[in-house]
C-alpha cells in the first residue's frame, strides 16, 4: 500500500514536472544544446505544456495535500517591491508596454542611425516599437504561462559562435535593437518598456504557479513517503533536497536562457550602436536579475526543504567533523563513540566532504545559499561545536583516558595555546583549526565566492575562543562531579584553569558550583563525615584551580553556614586528626580497591560518557539500606545507572562499604604532609622578587585581601568550623578521652599535638601538654611506687616480723589480692575537661588496693591528696564460670558489676547467683543507669542472663538447656528492649530539679539576662562567668561547664543564642 | 562464678591538702593550677604552706619576698612569712630560686 501511494506520486510528480519543463533531468542544459536538436523536436517549446498544463491544474486540485501551497505561492508574491524589478503587475499587461516606466539603459543611450528602412516612418515608431516589442517577448516568453507565443520554441540558444543566418535570430536581434536604442530609433514611440524587468515578471509569475507548486509536491511527496514508511532518514532528506535542487536548476535554466538571450540582444545592440556604456548597466541589470532570483529562490524555500536541508547538513557537516549523529549511534549502541576528529584516510569523512562541497555548491547556483542558508550552516556549526565539546570532553577529567586526537596537532596558534598544557584544550584548538575552521572555510567560500577569504585567521581565534568557552561551561557544570573526583581529576581542572579567565566567568563557576552544592550536598541526606570528605575535596580542588583562594572565599559561606548546624563536624575533624597511621593505610587501600573496582564497573559498562549526562540530575539518591543517600565520590555514579542497577551492584558497594573510611582520614594524612602546615611568614611574601610565577591578584578579590601561600587544608576547615576556641575545646575532651581510654602510647597524639601547636601556638595547648604530662607522670609514678612495695615486702619478708612501718600496715594475707595489678592515673585536675565524679562502692579487694596506692602516693607526694573517679578507668576480669574461664576487658563500672555478682563460696555447687538491679542499686549505691548499661553489657557477653525485669543471673554453663539457651540468646535482645520501656520512667527523675535549685537558676538567670541587656549585647562563657563571680554576693558555685549547660538549656528554650562563641540574648 | 580482677587502671585527681583556701593570694590562680610562670602544675609549681596560715604558689612569694618593700612579710597578713617545711618533698631555700622538681620515680617504666 505504501509503495503504491508513493509510486503513484512519483509518476505523478513525474508528469508535472515534464509538462512544465518538458525537457528530461539529465538533458544537457539549452545553453550548450545544439540549435539542431530543439529544432528537430519541430514543435514549439511551450505547446505541450499548455495541453498538459490543464492536466496539471487537474491534479492539483485533486492532490488534497497541494492545497496548502496556495497561499504560499500567493504569499510570494508579495514581499518583492524592494527588488525593484518585480512589480505588482500581472504578466500578461506587461505585454504590452502601455505604462511608461524609464529604462536606466535606454536614457543614456546616444543617438544612432535608424536600421530598419521599414521603420524610418517615424510616424509609425509605436507600432515598430510595439512590434519590436512583441518578437522579443515571445521569444523569450516561458513555456506553460496562458499567454506564452508559440514562436518560442523554435527559437534556438546560440553563443555568439553560432551562424546569424536564422531569419528569426535577425528579427529578434533587430526587434531588441528597436527596444534598447528605442529613443534614437524610434524616437516617436512614446510609450516604452523596460524588457528586462518584464523578463523578471514573467519569471516571478512563471515561478509562483509552476515550480513553488511543483517544488511543494516534491517536498510533501518524500514527507508523505517518510510518514509512510516511519523513517525519517538521512536519505529521504538527502531525496528532497536533491530533487529540489534539479527542480529548481531546470527552472533555473529557463530563465537564465531568457535572459542569456536578452544580454545577447543588448550586446548587439550595443554593438550597432557604437557605444559600449550600455553594456555595462546591461551586466549590472543581470546581476541584479540574478539576485533577485535568488532572493525569490531562497525566500520560497519552504520550512519542510530547509528543515531537509539542515538534517542533510548536519548529517554531512557530522561525519567531516567527526560527530557521530545521534540516531547513528542508537543504531548501533554497541559502540561507544565520542567525537574525535576523522583521520586522513578515513573514507566516509572524505567520501561525507565531497558530497558536502557538492550540495553546498548546487545549492550556491539555485540560490538557496543566501542568507538563510548561512544562517542555518552557522547554527549547525554552532551545534557542531557544543556537541564536540559535550562528546568528547564530559567525564573526561584524567590525563590518562583523555582522547589525543592528533599526535602533532598542526596548529598555527600552538604557541599561545600549549601555555596552559592541557590535552583537551591542545586537542580542542586543534580540532577547530583543522577541522572546524577547514570547514568553515570551504563551506563559506562555496557560498560567496566573491568574498576572498570568508574564514580569517582571526575567525579561528574566535572559534577557539567559542570553543574554549564552551568548555568552560562544560567543565563548570561539571565541576562538583569532579570535586569528587579528586584528585583523579586534575587535568579537568588545568582545562578550566586555562579557560576560566574572565570574571565573569569566575561568577558564573561559583554560582553554578553553590547551587550544586546547595542540591547535592548541603541537606540532611548527607552525613557530616562526607560533607566535611567533600569539603577537603573543595579545598583542594579550588586551590588547584586558584591559588589565590577567592573562588574557594566565594563558594565556601553556605558550606560553612551549614556546617554549623552539623554538631558533630568538629569531633569527626579532630577524630579524623588523630587517626593512626595503621587507619590512614587501611583507608587508603580501600579508596584504591574502591577506585579499581569503579575503574573495572566503568569499562564493563559500556558509554561512560552518556551515563554521565543522565545522572548529573541532583543528588538526591535514594538511600540504599546501609548506606547514606551521597555516596561519596564515585559510587554515588555507580547507584545512579541503570545499567549497573540491583543487579550487578551488590558486588561493589558491600564489598567496598566496610572498607570506606569511618574517620576523615584524609586530615591526618594532610596533618602529615609537611606542605601542608608550612605557614608562610607573612612579610616574606611581598619580598619574593625571584617569583617567576607571580601572577597579580585575581580581580574579584576583595579589598583586604591576603594572598595564601599554601592550600592548608586543616586551616581552612578548623576556620569554617568556627573559632580556634572551639576547635581546641573539642580537641582537647578527645584526647583526653583517649587518654583515659586504653593505656598504650600516645605517640600519634603527640604528634597531632605538636602539629597543632605549630598551628595555633604552645599557649592555646598547653592543657592538652599538661594533660599528657599527667599521663606519663602517672606512669612513672606508678612504677615507682610498685618498686617501693616490693622492696617493703622483701624487707617484710627479710625481716619476718608482722610489724611495718606505722603509717604503712602491709597486708601480708592480700596474696589473693596481689594478682591484681592496680594502676592509677593521676589527674590535675584544673586541666581536664569536666572530670564528673561518680559515687560508687568498689569491691573490696579493690577499695584495699585503693587505700593503700593512696597512701603510698601521699607520701612520695606530702602535702596532696587524691580523689578517685571511681567510673573512670578499665580493668580486665577473669571470671571462672563452671564450665569455662571468660576475660574481658571492660570498664570499672562493669567489673564492679559483675564482682558483685561473685559467688561467695564459688565451689559450692549452689544455683547460679542471681539479682536484681535494684539490690545491686542498695549494694553498690552506684547510679541505675550504670548498673542498667552494666548489667546489659554483661548479658550481651553471655555472661549474664536476664530472668525478668531487672532481674539477672549469672550464666554458669552456656548450653544448660534448650529454654535458656533461647532465654540467653534472647537476652539480649530484650535487654535493649526493655531499654526503652525503662527510660520513661527513669527520665522524669532526672532533670527534677529540687526546688532551691530552681530558685537559684532563676536567680542566674535574672543576672545573665540584665548582664546582657545593660552591660554587653553579646559575651562569652568565659566573661560571663567571671561577671557572676563578682556580681553574685554569696558566691557563683558553679563551673564554666555548669554555666555552659545551665545557657544551652535557654539556647533551647529560645530566650538566647550563641554566635560562635559569644552568647547574646534573642531579640524579640 | 569465681571473679578475678586482673587488672585496674583507676583514675584520680589531686589536688593539695590544704584548708579550702584555693586561690592563691598573689596570683588569684587555683592552688592545684600553676602560677602565671609556670606550664606544669603540681612538682613544677609547688605550694608554700606559710605558717601564718596562708599558702602561696612558691614562685609566687618567692618573687614576692624578693622584692625589697615586701621586708620577708607575708602579703596576706603582714607577719614575718615563714613556712613550714615538707618532708619527702625537696628541701626550699630562699637562696635557691630553681627549685628541683620532685626526682622521684621518674624512671621510665
Amino acid at each position: 500500500m505504501a509503495t503504491a501511494v508513493a509510486s503513484q506520486w512519483k509518476n505523478r510528480r513525474r508528469r508535472v514536472f515534464e509538462s512544465v519543463f518538458q525537457t528530461d533531468i539529465s538533458q544537457p542544459t539549452p545553453y550548450s544544446t545544439p540549435a539542431a536538436t530543439f529544432l528537430g523536436q519541430n514543435q514549439p517549446f511551450g505547446g505541450p505544456a499548455a495541453s498538459n498544463d490543464h492536466h496539471y491544474h487537474h491534479t492539483r486540485g485533486t492532490a488534497a495535500s497541494s492545497a496548502a501551497f496556495f497561499p504560499l505561492q500567493q504569499k510570494q508574491h508579495h514581499p518583492h517591491p524592494e527588488h525593484g524589478l518585480f512589480h505588482e503587475t500581472e504578466p500578461s499587461v506587461a505585454h504590452s508596454p502601455t505604462t511608461s516606466s524609464q529604462s536606466t539603459i535606454l536614457a543614456e543611450s546616444p543617438p544612432a542611425q535608424p536600421r530598419f528602412p521599414s521603420l524610418v516612418n517615424t510616424a509609425d515608431d509605436q507600432i515598430a516599437y510595439d512590434r519590436a516589442w512583441h518578437v522579443v517577448t515571445a521569444r523569450i516568453a516561458l513555456p506553460a504561462s496562458a499567454t506564452a507565443d508559440d514562436s518560442f520554441g523554435t527559437l534556438a540558444p546560440e553563443s555568439q559562435q553560432t551562424p546569424r543566418g536564422s531569419v528569426a535570430d535577425a528579427d529578434f536581434y533587430e526587434a531588441m535593437n528597436c527596444l534598447v536604442n528605442a529613443k534614437t530609433v524610434l524616437p516617436r514611440a512614446t510609450h516604452t518598456e523596460d524588457i528586462v524587468s518584464w523578463h523578471a515578471q514573467q519569471v516571478r509569475a512563471h515561478f509562483a504557479q509552476h515550480v513553488i507548486p511543483l517544488w511543494a509536491v516534491c517536498v510533501n511527496d518524500q514527507a508523505v513517503a517518510m510518514w509512510v514508511n516511519r523513517d525519517n532518514g538521512y536519505e529521504r532528506h538527502m531525496a528532497i533536497v536533491m530533487t529540489s535542487i534539479r527542480t529548481l536548476e531546470a527552472a533555473l535554466r529557463l530563465y537564465f536562457y531568457g535572459l542569456e538571450l536578452l544580454m545577447r540582444g543588448f550586446r548587439r545592440a550595443e554593438e550597432t550602436s557604437g557605444s559600449d556604456k550600455g553594456t555595462a548597466d546591461a551586466e549590472l541589470v543581470a546581476v541584479r536579475f540574478r539576485r533577485d532570483i535568488h532572493a525569490l529562490v531562497s525566500i520560497s524555500a519552504s520550512e519542510e526543504l530547509m528543515r531537509s536541508v539542515r538534517f542533510v547538513m548536519m548529517r554531512l557537516v557530522g561525519t567531516v567533523l567527526g560527530i557521530p549523529s545521534v540516531d547513528a549511534s542508537n543504531a548501533d549502541t554497541s559502540q561507544p563513540d565520542r567525537p574525535s576528529p576523522p583521520t586522513e584516510d578515513d573514507v566516509k569523512a572524505a567520501a561525507a566532504r565531497q558530497r558536502l562541497h557538492q550540495l553546498v555548491e548546487q545549492l550556491h547556483n539555485v540560490g538557496l545559499a543566501g542568507e538563510r542558508f548561512q544562517v542555518m550552516f552557522a547554527e549547525i556549526m554552532d551545534q557542531m561545536m557544543c556537541d564536540f565539546v559535550r562528546g568528547a570532553y564530559a567525564g573526561v577529567w584524567t590525563a590518562s583516558d583523555r582522547p589525543i586526537f592528533s599526535t602533532t596537532p598542526n596548529t598555527i596558534s600552538r604557541s599561545a595555546i600549549s601555555s596552559s598544557s592541557s590535552p583537551c584544550i591542545i586537542s580542542l584548538a586543534d580540532w577547530v583549526e583543522n577541522h572546524f575552521s577547514r570547514l568553515s572555510y570551504e563551506v563559506l567560500s562555496r557560498t560567496s565566492p566573491s568574498m576572498s577569504s570568508p574564514v580569517t585567521l582571526a575567525n579561528v581565534k574566535t572559534y577557539q575562543a567559542l570553543a574554549l568557552s564552551r568548555l568552560a561551561v562544560l567543565r563548570i557544570a561539571e565541576l562538583f562531579d569532579i570535586v569528587l573526583a579528586w584528585p583523579s581529576s586534575r587535568g579537568a581542572l588545568d582545562d578550566l584553569r586555562a579557560t576560566i579567565t574572565t570574571s565573569a566567568r569566575r561568577l558564573q563557576l561559583t554560582t553554578s558550583f553553590s547551587r550544586a552544592l546547595q542540591t547535592r550536598l548541603l541537606h540532611p541526606g548527607c552525613s557530616t563525615l562526607e560533607i566535611l570528605q567533600t569539603y577537603i575535596a573543595i579545598i583542594r580542588t579550588l586551590h588547584a584551580l586558584d591559588h589565590s583562594k577567592v573562588l574557594l572565599g566565594h563558594v565556601e559561606p553556605n558550606l560553612r553556614l551549614y556546617l554549623c548546624q552539623r554538631e558533630d563536624a568538629i569531633r569527626i575533624v579532630v577524630i579524623g586528626l588523630l587517626a593512626s597511621p595503621e587507619e590512614v593505610r587501611a583507608a587508603r587501600k580501600a579508596t584504591e580497591v574502591a577506585k579499581r573496582q569503579e575503574k573495572s564497573q566503568r569499562e564493563g559498562v559500556k558509554e561512560p560518557s552518556r551515563r554521565t549526562r543522565a545522572d548529573r540530575a541532583p543528588f538526591m539518591t535514594p538511600v540504599m539500606p546501609g548506606g547514606s543517600s551521597r555516596t561519596p565520590n564515585t559510587r554515588r555514579r555507580k547507584e545512579n545507572t541503570p545499567e549497573s542497577g540491583p543487579k550487578s551492584r551488590p558486588a561493589t558497594p558491600t564489598s567496598a562499604r566496610p572498607q570506606v573510611p569511618t574517620k576523615l582520614v584524609e586530615l591526618a594524612l594532610l596533618l602529615n604532609d609537611p606542605a601542608q602546615t608550612r605557614r608562610a611568614a607573612p612579610d616574606e611574601e611581598d619580598l619574593d622578587w625571584n617569583d617567576m610565577n607571580w601572577v597579580p591578584d585575581p580581580v574579584d578579590a576583595g579589598a583586604n585581601y591576603k594572598r595564601p601561600k599554601s592550600e592548608d587544608v586543616i586551616g581552612t576547615l578548623i576556620s569554617a568550623l568556627g573559632s580556634e576556641d572551639v576547635f581546641i575545646n573539642e580537641f582537647t575532651s578527645i584526647i583526653a578521652e583517649r587518654l583515659l581510654g586504653e593505656p598504650g602510647r600516645f605517640d600519634q597524639e603527640l604528634r597531632v599535638l605538636d602539629l597543632l601547636k605549630r598551628r595555633f601556638g604552645e599557649a592555646a595547648l598547653q592543657n592538652c601538654d599538661v594533660m599528657i604530662k599527667d599521663v606519663q607522670d602517672s606512669r612513672r609514678l606508678d612504677a615507682a611506687i610498685r618498686r617501693t612495695r616490693q622492696q617493703d615486702g622483701a624487707e617484710q619478708r627479710a625481716l619476718s616480723t608482722p610489724a611495718g612501718p606505722p603509717g604503712r600496715p602491709r597486708e601480708n594475707e592480700s596474696t589473693s589480692s596481689a594478682e591484681t595489678q592496680y594502676h592509677a592515673r593521676i589527674l590535675s585536675r584544673l586541666f581536664w575537661p569536666a572530670l564528673e565524679r561518680e559515687h560508687f562502692l568498689l569491691p573490696r579487694p579493690i577499695v584495699e588496693q585503693q587505700k593503700e596506692y593512696e597512701q603510698d602516693y601521699e607520701s612520695l607526694k606530702s602535702g596532696r591528696k587524691l580523689t578517685w573517679l571511681n567510673q573512670l578507668g578499665q580493668t580486665r576480669v577473669e571470671l571462672e564460670l563452671r564450665d569455662r574461664t571468660v576475660t574481658v576487658d571492660c570498664t570499672t563500672v562493669e567489673a564492679t558489676v559483675i564482682y558483685a555478682f561473685q559467688d561467695p563460696d564459688s565451689s559450692s555447687d549452689s544455683d547460679a547467683v542471681r539479682r536484681s538491679a535494684d539490690e545491686l542499686y542498695n549494694e553498690l549505691q552506684m547510679d541505675e543507669d550504670l548498673i542498667a548499661a552494666a548489667l546489659s553489657f554483661w548479658a550481651s557477653k553471655g555472661v549474664l542472663r536476664r530472668l525478668q525485669h531487672g532481674v539477672y543471673a549469672v550464666a554458669e554453663t552456656l548450653t544448660t538447656d534448650p529454654t535458656s539457651a533461647a532465654d540467653q540468646a534472647g537476652a539480649s535482645a530484650s535487654a535493649e528492649e526493655s531499654e526503652p520501656q525503662q527510660d520513661p520512667l527513669r527520665k522524669p527523675t532526672k532533670p527534677a530539679v529540687d526546688a532551691k535549685e530552681q530558685e537559684r537558676r532563676a536567680i542566674y538567670w535574672q543576672y545573665i539576662r540584665s548582664m546582657l541587656t545593660n552591660s554587653s549585647a553579646s559575651m562569652t562563657l568565659g566573661q560571663m562567668a567571671m561577671m557572676m563571680k563578682m556580681m553574685i554576693a554569696d558566691g557563683f558555685p558553679w563551673s564554666n561547664e555548669e554555666l555552659q549547660e545551665f545557657l544551652s538549656e535557654k539556647i533551647a528554650e529560645g530566650q538566647l543564642e550563641v554566635t560562635g562563641v559569644k552568647y547574646r540574648l534573642v531579640k524579640k | 562464678m569465681k571473679v578475678n580482677i586482673k587488672n585496674w587502671n583507676a583514675v584520680a585527681t589531686w589536688r593539695w591538702d590544704i584548708p579550702e583556701d584555693d586561690v592563691c593570694g598573689i596570683c588569684q590562680v587555683d592552688f592545684d593550677g600553676t602560677c602565671p610562670a609556670c606550664k606544669y602544675p603540681g612538682d613544677d609549681c609547688s605550694l608554700l604552706l606559710g605558717k601564718c596560715g596562708h599558702n602561696f604558689h612558691m614562685h609566687c612569694i618567692l618573687e614576692w619576698i624578693k622584692q625589697e618593700s615586701a621586708k620577708g612579710q607575708c602579703p596576706m597578713c603582714r607577719q614575718k612569712f615563714e613556712w613550714t617545711e615538707q618532708q619527702n618533698e625537696t628541701s626550699i631555700d630562699t637562696t635557691r630560686d630553681q627549685v628541683e622538681p620532685l626526682e622521684m620515680g621518674t624512671e621510665p617504666v
